[in-house]
């Protein structure tokens, strides 16, 4: 089935071979498909992902003129699972358009959707599949695979580069699987809260016991979120509670106040990220240990 | 021999009616069976090449005929759509390339196709002016149609009401024009190319929940008069949505490019059985067949125009004997006047050669009339109803 998805795309060895020369034009639908890309194509690929820095590409909705762009480029590379909410109403061209979660064998985890709001925002809920299965890095070697038969696809040529720098790629993510395991094993019997959702995947592929506390990453929580909180940490031992970016300053001061630590856990997927998402993960990791050893 | 040019052409003009119909029927005797052989060779290339550059068409079981015409031309409809579950299992087969077609409605009489962008990779289709269509509620239009309707890229055009005695239908959908594509001699010139989703929304499977019909409503009561219709904004857009599942979604055929001749012929293979509900049908086979009926036709009629023309030609050249025999005493007078017999001889001959000239220029224009006329036949069409 992986390379079902490929396939479709030798349509355009004809219509690319003659601009071999170019670098592959490559629309990227978040930050870790585009680390892959970037990585695994080297100096053969021109990685483009239109998200506005500090947007999370979930939310992103492209407008025409980004549309337009994903239609010109040689490979576009979405992620798959609703994550791309706008892709129901823009037209791709399919031959050239990899789903890279389309063959990767997982059980999906449904989100329980529990209501809440973000600031004086409307309530809502995050509900269906959630997308983030690369937080299982079992899950990205597969999406990276699937980046890498696109990839050989349009450039033959590079097909032992190519090869070569996904077996490197797969190599530092069979690392940090291991290392996962690890920190999954030392946190055994600890329950952490996360401040949005996103890590689904990691807590389930390294036996993680996360709680959802759906705060928003840039507005104060609300007293009714608070007590939430108070209840959750009255409940259980959680001392540390993860965000994807940093919490705003009078948040982080409130969570000591009630002796939980923040720490960054960042998924990769936003284009802010100026590193590798294996670096990044690492830190991720890193930075988690020093959180639970305060 | 300038001479006998210029006494020649004196005759002819004196006796012009005659002339004129020497000069007609020998032109037709020229131009009938050079025209069958244009009309054919003109559905052979109309035909034949849209059909050779088409692997397979996959549709519903039933006419190939029909369902060619339909995916190919744009002709006419297909009595049994498939489901984009056809599309997605010659996808998923990893054969080929599968681009969904949706025919059977239009705008302004123009045929309005449902497609993917492949299809422009397909056809090797690139807009002269403005882009490809990007989302829901835009159109791609042929350059036909822009000529023909006066489009422009900015405009916009409302698709047919499909069945006025459909209540419960949907209203007819106001598209924009994103972009006119290049002209290219072929179907593609006349039709008008949307998004699969958008022809599914003209279909009424997906609609939105804003603004639908406001366009029109908006000013009060409906009025019979009034045209409706819904329009796809911004405002709206997110709002559009369906509410089947895609794999049930209607497709009129599914154009197939397989990656090498093996996936062809796997594929074919697999639509070969009496009881699965899809056929694979080979276009260029299909309307191979077609044209040799039309060339065998085309022989029968060759016959007949070479009994008829030689049976023209036998009666120019008896009317042509009897007329010399008339103009005896003309002759005689030539040759009385001194005219050598040489020099009447050259003068008679000269009026056969201007007149064949004549006959011969005349049959030249029909036949690059006929050629232009040609170029507007819809070859397709007349295979439908033929």
């Amino acid at each position: 089935m992986l390379k079902t998805g490929v396939m479709c795309l030798s349509i355009l060895v004809g219509w690319i071979g003659q601009a071999s020369a170019e670098p592959l034009r490559i629309h990227a639908s978040h930050g870790v498909i585009a680390d892959f890309a970037r990585q695994i194509g080297a100096e053969h690929v021109a990685v483009t992902m239109p998200v506005l820095v500090g947007t999370d590409p979930a939310q992103w909705v492209p407008g025409i003129a980004d549309i337009t762009a994903m239609q010109e480029a040689d490979l576009i590379l979405l992620n798959g699972l609703d994550y791309e909410t706008w892709v129901d109403r823009v037209s791709l061209p399919r031959a050239r358009t990899v789903e890279t979660i389309r063959d990767v064998d997982i059980d999906l985890i449904r989100l329980s959707g529990v209501a809440h709001s973000h600031g004086d925002g409307p309530a809502h809920a995050h509900e269906g599949v959630a997308a983030q299965v690369w937080m299982d890095f079992g899950a990205a070697a597969k999406q990276a695979e699937a980046v890498a038969m696109a990839m050989t696809r349009l450039l033959p040529e590079e097909a032992d580069t190519i090869a070569g720098n996904l077996a490197e790629l797969k190599s530092e993510l069979e690392a940090l699987d291991d290392q996962a395991r690890f920190l999954g094993e030392a946190l055994e019997g600890r329950t952490l809260l996360v401040a949005q959702p996103g890590l689904e995947y990691f807590a389930r592929a390294y036996g993680l016991d996360l709680i959802e506390a759906t705060f928003d990453p840039l507005i104060p929580p609300t007293p009714e979120q608070w007590a939430a909180i108070d209840a959750i940490i009255a409940r259980t031992d959680a001392r540390v509670i993860l965000w994807q970016s940093a919490p705003p300053e009078a948040t982080r001061s409130a969570l000591e106040a009630r002796g939980v630590i923040t720490a960054a856990f960042d998924t990769g997927a936003s284009p802010a990220v100026d590193t590798f998402f294996t670096d990044l993960m690492r830190q991720n990791m890193n930075d988690l240990q020093t959180a639970l050893s305060q | 021999m300038l001479n006998a040019f210029f006494l020649a052409f004196a005759y002819l003009r004196y006796h012009r009616i005659t002339t004129a119909s020497l000069v007609l029927a020998i032109s037709l005797i020229i131009a009938a069976p050079a025209a069958t052989r244009l009309v054919l060779s003109e559905a052979e290339k109309s035909l034949g090449a849209r059909a050779a550059s088409t692997p397979l068409v996959i549709g519903a079981r039933g006419s190939s005929l029909d369902l060619a015409l339909s995916a190919l031309y744009f002709q006419g409809t297909v009595a049994t759509p498939v489901t984009q579950a056809a599309v997605d299992e010659v996808w998923d087969s990893g054969l080929g390339i599968a681009i969904p077609v949706h025919t059977g409605f239009a705008a302004s009489s123009r045929p309005v196709v449902g497609t993917t962008l492949d299809y422009f990779d397909f056809r090797s289709l690139r807009p002269v002016q403005g882009r490809l269509f990007a989302q829901i509620g835009e159109a791609v239009v042929g350059s036909e149609v822009a000529a023909g309707l006066n489009l422009s890229v900015g405009d916009s055009l409302v698709t047919d009401t499909s069945n006025l005695f459909d209540l419960a239908g949907a209203y007819p959908l106001e598209m924009t024009v994103s972009g006119i594509l290049e002209p290219g001699d072929t179907p593609d010139d006349g039709a008008i190319f949307v998004d699969m989703k958008t022809v599914w929304i003209i279909a009424g499977i997906g609609h939105g929940h804003e603004d639908s019909g406001k366009s029109a409503l908006a000013a009060g009561i409906a009025d019979p008069a009034q045209r409706i219709y819904q329009s796809i904004t911004p405002e709206n857009v997110d709002s559009f949505h369906f509410h089947q599942n895609s794999a049930s979604l209607p497709v009129s055929a599914v154009l197939v490019s397989p990656y090498d001749a093996r996936s062809s012929t796997i594929l074919q293979g697999r639509y070969l059985e009496a009881d699965n509900p899809l056929h694979a049908v080979d276009p260029a086979t299909l309307i191979d067949r077609l044209l040799s009926t039309l060339f065998r036709i085309g022989r029968l009629l060759d016959l007949a125009i070479i009994v008829v023309g030689s049976a023209a030609v036998v009666a120019i050249a008896l009317a042509v004997g009897l007329a010399t025999q008339l103009r005896r005493q003309e002759m005689l007078t030539f040759f009385r006047l001194g005219a050598h017999r040489g020099a009447i001889v050259q003068t008679v001959m000269a009026q056969f050669a201007l007149i064949f000239l004549a006959g011969a220029g005349l049959a030249a224009t029909f036949l690059v009339l006929i050629s232009w006329l040609l170029k507007g036949v819809p070859f397709a069409a007349i295979a439908m109803t033929g």
